[in-house]
């Protein structure tokens, strides 16, 4: 049976070849196992370069943005999260469906570099599996396995959908969700705090936020050609770099992505200071979940409900006031 | 110079006295176990990773943001209150040696013609200690570039670690003078010590798989310039956000603003970068980098071309920070070998291999 990457490959070449996409957007090796980069191949001898492993980090969805629809089809590759992302901007009109062919990848999860630092030898490091409970590390002494757990990514040890739910294309079996009823320990943790603790350990993560924007750049659905927090005329924030203007920089970015991030990690990952991005919006996820029943990249028939407004509605129906 | 040993264990002592006589600052990690450059109160808490640290030495130099002066208005009047900082000696320990030669390089932008007094009142006030690297890390390169591992410039002292010992080589007046207030008792180093620092050394650039060949570089960067194709391609990756700049220990781009309400505010400036859609905007709307490409033609091109025509130096160090904290992982070293293969007419066949 031909391997996931051969049957990529094998697809991709094809859709190319027949003209059925203009472009892929998939992903390739760099320099070590642990650099992979997002590949664009317009060529079916440029599909040779893509591969498929733990370290298919970049949400990929994020390279669509300006896809006009006469640049023709575009086929990506998205695991779960990614697919989720697909959906939220179709639901944003950002999007059609018609203009992607989405190959799916069924994910095991992604493995979390710096953890892997902390175990291995990263120079030593020659190839790294996802196996169900385990991931196995492979150097030039041998095959060596860890628990998943001490490994994989935060935001894909609470990963609720791995299989994307809209492809034209699956790539492999669906596998089992590791986290099927929704528990975030981490996020736990966090909520439990008294409000004095909570709040000093934001502010000392947004102390040393460096305002590089990378969070904002990478995020599939920070789609704003500026962002508030980089806007001039008028200026929202100043630019200057301290706590306060960091704190109201992310505490901004969350509420804008309120409903609509799809916790790919991305931000988190990208964060060159570790701030804890993904609790941030892992908590706004779970308010929305809660107040709206509405779990954003589901479906791209459901706008984020922070985004609609409805006469009918029963908070405004009953003149209720909204106020837990 | 005096060049002497210091036993591991007496590193901590060492580090106490310094703090004594002033402050210390050097990579120190806080309660999430981030690291940056921070007041030390004790030698313990010092944590000095393989490779450059995640953040450059130029944050201790050159902050992400600071205010250069206050003012307020009366009628048409402003009164205006200069803040350049007024600094006590300070000691940097830790530095790793391409951040000491980088610092170096960023002097030339900021301590040039026209010296940058904010900036150049905490040079003067600083003693830099460079330890040697024995680790290199997958994404550095330094060794191909210059000699920051075997001459450390831009250190005043610079410890390598032999075994169980530290030879410490005092490199400047200012050096010298540290050593010689602090030093309790040192051994004097031999010539055989100083041999096994160059092994150090040499066994550390071994073990850089990244090279990149600097001869004739400027030259096909210059050639490359208007291969619109090639950029694209090299920047197909790029998100557009600010890690590579404000991470590489060379960068010094700043923005200067006003922050101000009802007739009184202050200046500052703040990190900025080539990298922003707004860097190169003109007032009239016009940017003439208004694609992403060309913002990182732009940054390809000042490294290897603009530096070296303006102040004779490439200004890339080979700390790896940008490939390490880049969101598509665009490997610096990689385009510098596409730029040859395109030399080569070999076109090669994905951006960074
Ligand atoms: S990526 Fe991290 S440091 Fe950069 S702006 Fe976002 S939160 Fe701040
Ligand atoms: S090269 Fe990487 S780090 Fe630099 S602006 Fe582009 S995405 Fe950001
Ligand atoms: S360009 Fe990259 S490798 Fe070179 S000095 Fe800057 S951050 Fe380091």
């Amino acid at each position: 049976m031909p391997n996931q990457t051969d049957q990529l490959r094998e697809t991709c070449k094809r859709l190319l070849e027949s003209g059925e996409v203009k472009k892929v957007i998939g992903y390739r090796e760099g320099r070590a196992p642990y650099h992979v980069s997002p590949h664009f191949a317009e060529t079916p001898e440029e599909c040779d370069a893509l591969v498929l492993t733990p370290f298919c980090t970049q949400n990929l969805v994020r390279y669509l943005r300006g896809l006009k629809p006469e640049d023709g089809k575009v086929a990506v590759v998205v695991k779960g999260c990614d697919a989720r992302a697909v959906n939220a901007l179709i639901a944003e009109h950002q999007l059609t469906r018609e203009q992607v062919y989405l190959i799916g990848v069924p994910c095991q999860g992604l493995v979390d570099v710096d953890k892997l630092a902390k175990r291995v030898n990263l120079a030593q490091v020659q190839e790294v599996r996802v196996e169900g409970a385990q991931v196995v590390v492979r150097t030039a002494e041998g095959e060596q396995p860890f628990p998943a757990q001490d490994l994989l990514e935060d935001c894909c040890l609470v990963c609720e959908y791995p299989n994307p739910l809209v492809h034209d294309q699956m790539l492999g079996f669906e596998v089992a969700p590791r986290n099927p009823e929704g528990v975030d320990a981490e996020l736990e943790r966090i909520e439990a705090m008294s409000p004095e603790e909570r709040q000093e350990y934001f502010r000392r993560a947004f102390s040393r936020c460096i305002r590089c924007y990378a969070c904002v750049r990478t995020c599939p659905l920070c789609y704003c050609t500026t962002c508030f927090a980089q806007q001039n005329k008028p200026q929202w924030l100043p630019r200057s770099v301290g706590t306060d203007e960091n704190e109201m920089f992310q505490l901004g970015r969350a509420m804008h992505l309120a409903g609509r991030c799809v916790q790919c990690g991305g931000c988190d990952r990208v964060c060159p200071v570790n701030l804890p991005l993904r609790l941030l919006n892992a908590k706004m996820a779970r308010e929305i979940r809660e107040a709206f029943a509405h779990v954003s990249g589901l479906d791209a028939e459901k706008p984020p409900p922070l985004a609609t407004f409805d006469s009918q509605d029963r908070d405004i129906a009953e003149g209720n006031n909204y106020d837990r | 110079m005096r060049t002497v040993l210091l036993t591991k264990p007496r590193l901590p002592a060492w580090l106490a006295r310094i703090r004594q006589r002033s402050r210390l600052i050097a990579p120190v990690p806080d309660a999430d176990g981030v690291l940056d450059w921070r007041e030390v109160e004790d030698p313990a808490q010092v944590v000095l990773p393989p490779g450059a640290p995640e953040l450059p030495l130029k944050k201790v130099f050159f902050p992400p943001s600071e205010t250069m002066l206050r003012y307020a208005y009366r009628g048409d009047r402003a009164a205006v209150t200069d803040t350049p900082p007024a600094l006590e000696p300070f000691v940097v320990f830790g530095v790793r040696p391409c951040d000491a030669l980088a610092q170096r390089i960023a002097d030339l932008v900021f301590l040039g013609d026209l010296p940058d007094p904010y900036y150049q009142a905490r040079r003067q006030a600083a003693t830099i200690i460079s330890v040697n690297c024995t680790e290199a890390l997958p994404e550095c390169f330094c060794a191909s570039l210059n000699n920051a591992l075997t001459e450390a410039p831009g250190s005043d002292l610079l410890l390598t670690p032999l075994n169980g010992d530290y030879l410490v080589e005092a490199l400047t007046a200012k050096g010298e003078a540290l050593l010689a207030e602090t030093a309790d008792d040192p051994t004097a180093a031999s010539e055989a010590d100083l041999a096994r620092k160059a092994e150090v050394a040499a066994q550390t650039a071994a073990q850089q798989t990244r090279q990149i060949d600097v001869e004739g570089l400027t030259e096909l960067v210059r050639a490359a310039y208007h291969d619109e194709e090639f950029w694209k391609k090299q920047a197909e990756a790029c998100v557009g956000c600010g890690v590579c700049t404000f991470l590489c220990p060379t960068c010094t781009c700043f923005d200067v603003r006003d922050d101000a309400v009802s007739g009184r505010g202050l200046r500052f400036r703040c990190w900025d970068t080539c990298q922003f859609a707004d860097f190169s905007k003109e007032a009239s709307g016009h940017d003439p980098r208004a694609q992403q490409w060309q913002r990182q033609r732009n940054r390809i091109c000042h490294k290897f071309w603009y530096s070296v025509d303006r102040c004779g130096v490439i200004s890339c160090v080979g700390c790896g920070r940008c490939l390490r904290g880049c969101a598509g992982h665009s490997d610096i070293a990689a385009a510098i070998e596409n730029l040859r293969a395109r030399a080569r007419e070999e076109k090669p066949v994905t951006a960074d291999e």
